[in-house]
């Protein structure tokens, strides 16, 4: 158990996959300007990952046995562009609900690095099936967070007046800066938590 | 609903499909014969570079012979042996979980149980920090220790790379552990 | 903002194809894409020249074919069709860094096979190689990949003279100047990301300091990767960029289509039970 929740909290604070790993910048900084959306983000992104990596783990496996393990790049964006888009479909079928908050967010995920990334990580790892899948919310949850967070941060930047060559996009770079400096912190305690 | 009219648009319907796996196919076929080529290349790149560390760690030993080691994060284990085959010493390669990924060290103990040489081998840690469990002076710390559990008492881990050092250590006790195994 | 089609045309050289991507349309720091191996890989000088050549290979190469097959490549499955280019490419250059260049494999690591979503190649293959001949593709690629591999190396150097006090691995700062650590982790990747693109907003808007290709450079887009359906960068980033996907809406119109069927089917059931 105690494996499990190391995983899993090593992936959401210390390995965070936007601040620290810096896969998934471009959802990061396009979709966190609002706090709904980098929550409705944030959310499709772990469940994304977790399905995907629930899929690809098992792939890997018969790549592995059958010796085809060069093909992992391309089974794994078609396998997780697939599943994207079924689960999109699947959604909005019987779960219009979902689909209303969620919908939109799903077809931007497809060539999201993040999903691929973790996807990969998680072969390179060599986890096993459950520790694999927790890796995965612990990545999704872990991106969740950082969104939650910098949409914060945002809300004071954009109304804040930096010089103007900073205006725009090189002022919520600096902003992003400090918050992952703070998530800096965060690299010892998974060590005294966990023992890992 | 006559045959005639579903055939034209089951056509229609089934060409993207058709094109897709051509391609997949086609790619498929390409990179297996260019993995063919590359593989054996990639893989005797990978074989010099580890006989240059263990070299590197035993420069006496005229061949090495490998060892199975069954403990969880060893990766190789080798007998060095002299000219007249002989062990001269024990080479493992351990690796740990650090910041940025494994941390991998190779080490020689001699056959009485003492560290002769060790080395850090490449890491992802981070650059002028975690990178730092390379230099001689944190990794030279275990030269001439006892083939035994090491603690952070034993060793001065480094500042500020907390994480690194650590996962230096945990290899090294793998490392011990293997050599208990296999000497 | 310049439209990069209308600016593709009116200059229809060659060599305009190519001067694109290096300065008034590089993907970096006007585009906004691959930020992700931006940030990630960066840390030196040599990491950055590796992923900038292994990403223009990929560019190039899969430019030109995407170019040669777009007649050939049906509109609804042309998305996948280019994923499926793209990554085998990216497995090419994985093979090859594995085999004739080890070191770079290790410093690059899961940022190799990660090319595949970066919206650079992806993006040039939509909007330009599916629509023109290879050559053009292929000198397209080679600009935005030149490009890219610029501002790597920008990014890079500031990342790796601050952070390591090295360049290219040879120590250039002064003993007694203390490298700051910082920059090579993550938080001064974003800090220093932000100071160049600042940087290069300030020349240009400067009086003193424009330059005449300058000049014609855009503002960095506002428009990010992220706010466009299925891939980043697709479509015309100058306006709305995002443009519904077509083999989404085909997905879609399917499942809308399936749904109605069903109530159809059910209300039928209800009527007959009635």
């Amino acid at each position: 158990m105690a494996q499990y929740a190391s995983i899993l909290f090593s992936m959401i604070l210390v390995n965070n996959f936007v601040l620290v790993k810096f896969l998934g910048i471009c959802p990061f900084l396009g979709v966190s300007k609002k706090f709904d959306s980098a929550v409705g983000m944030g959310c499709a992104v772990t469940l994304v990952m977790v399905l995907a990596i629930a899929v690809t783990w098992p792939i890997q496996r018969l790549l592995a046995a059958w010796g085809l393990e060069y093909l992992q790049t391309i089974a794994f964006i078609l396998v997780i562009a697939t599943l994207v888009q079924l689960l999109d479909m699947a959604i909005k079928r019987y779960l219009p609900p979902l689909h209303a908050s969620l919908g939109v967010f799903l077809p931007l995920i497809t060539t999201n690095c993040s999903v691929l990334g973790v996807a990969i990580l998680t072969v390179d790892e060599g986890y096993s099936y459950p520790q694999a899948l927790v890796a995965g919310l612990g990545a999704g949850l872990g991106f969740l967070l950082a969104m939650v967070l910098f949409s914060g941060v945002r809300r004071r930047v954009e109304e804040a007046a930096p010089p103007e060559a900073f205006e725009g996009m090189p002022i919520t770079l600096i902003s992003a800066a400090i918050v992952a400096m703070s998530f800096m912190g965060f690299s010892g305690v998974i060590d005294h938590l966990f023992g890992a | 609903m006559s045959n005639a009219d579903t055939r034209p648009s089951l056509f229609e319907t089934m060409r993207p499909v058709v094109v897709l796996v051509v391609i997949c196919l086609v790619a498929g076929v390409l990179l297996g014969v260019v993995h063919a080529a590359t593989e054996p290349i990639a893989q005797a790149n990978a074989e010099k570079k580890a006989q240059q560390t263990y070299a590197a760690l035993v420069p006496t030993a005229a061949s090495f012979a490998p060892l199975t080691c069954n403990v969880e994060g060893c990766t190789a284990a080798l007998e060095a042996r002299d000219a007249a085959g002989s062990p001269l010493a024990y080479v493992i390669v351990a690796q740990s979980k650090g910041y940025g990924g494994q941390v991998p060290i190779a080490v020689a103990f001699s056959p009485d149980g003492t560290v002769l040489s060790i080395t850090a081998m490449s890491n992802d840690e981070t650059p002028g920090l975690g990178t730092k469990i390379a230099n001689e002076s944190y990794i030279g710390q275990y030269v001439g220790l006892a083939a035994q559990p090491t603690t952070a008492d034993d060793i001065d881990l480094i500042s500020g790379a907390t994480i690194s050092s650590k996962a230096a250590l945990a290899a090294f006790n793998t490392a011990v552990e293997a050599f208990e195994e296999v000497r | 903002m310049a439209q990069p089609t209308a600016n593709a045309t009116g200059e229809s050289t060659l060599v305009g194809t190519f001067r694109r991507g290096l300065l008034e349309e590089n993907p970096a720091f006007r585009q906004m894409l691959g930020l992700c191996p931006m940030l990630a890989v960066t840390t030196a000088v040599t990491n950055g020249v590796g992923m900038g050549m292994a990403t223009t290979f990929v560019l190039v190469c899969s430019g030109v074919v995407v170019s040669l097959l777009r007649r050939v490549i049906p509109r609804t499955v042309r998305i996948p069709a280019f994923i499926t280019i793209i990554a085998s490419f990216v497995t090419l250059v994985m093979m090859l860094v594995k085999a004739y260049m080890p070191a770079l494999d290790e410093a690059l690591g899961i940022y190799l096979p990660l090319i595949v979503v970066n919206c650079i190649v992806l993006g040039r293959a939509e909007m330009f190689a599916s629509k023109h001949g290879p050559l053009e593709a292929a000198l397209d690629g080679a600009g935005m990949g030149l490009g890219f591999t610029f501002a790597l190396i920008a990014m890079s150097s500031v990342r790796e003279i601050l952070g390591a006090g090295t360049f290219l691995g040879v120590r250039v700062l002064p003993p007694f100047v203390e490298p700051m650590i910082i920059m090579v982790m993550p938080a001064g990747g974003f800090a220093v990301l932000g100071f160049l693109i600042a940087g290069s907003v300030w020349i240009e808007e400067h009086p003193r300091h424009r330059h005449k290709v300058l000049r014609k450079a855009s503002k960095p887009s506002p428009s990010l990767c992220a706010a466009c359906p299925i891939n980043c960068g697709v479509g015309d980033p100058s306006n709305e960029a995002c443009v519904k996907d077509e083999f989404v809406e085909m997905l879609e119109a399917a499942v809308e289509a399936a749904r109605k069927k069903d109530e159809a089917a059910q209300n039928a059931d209800e009527e007959r039970d009635a």
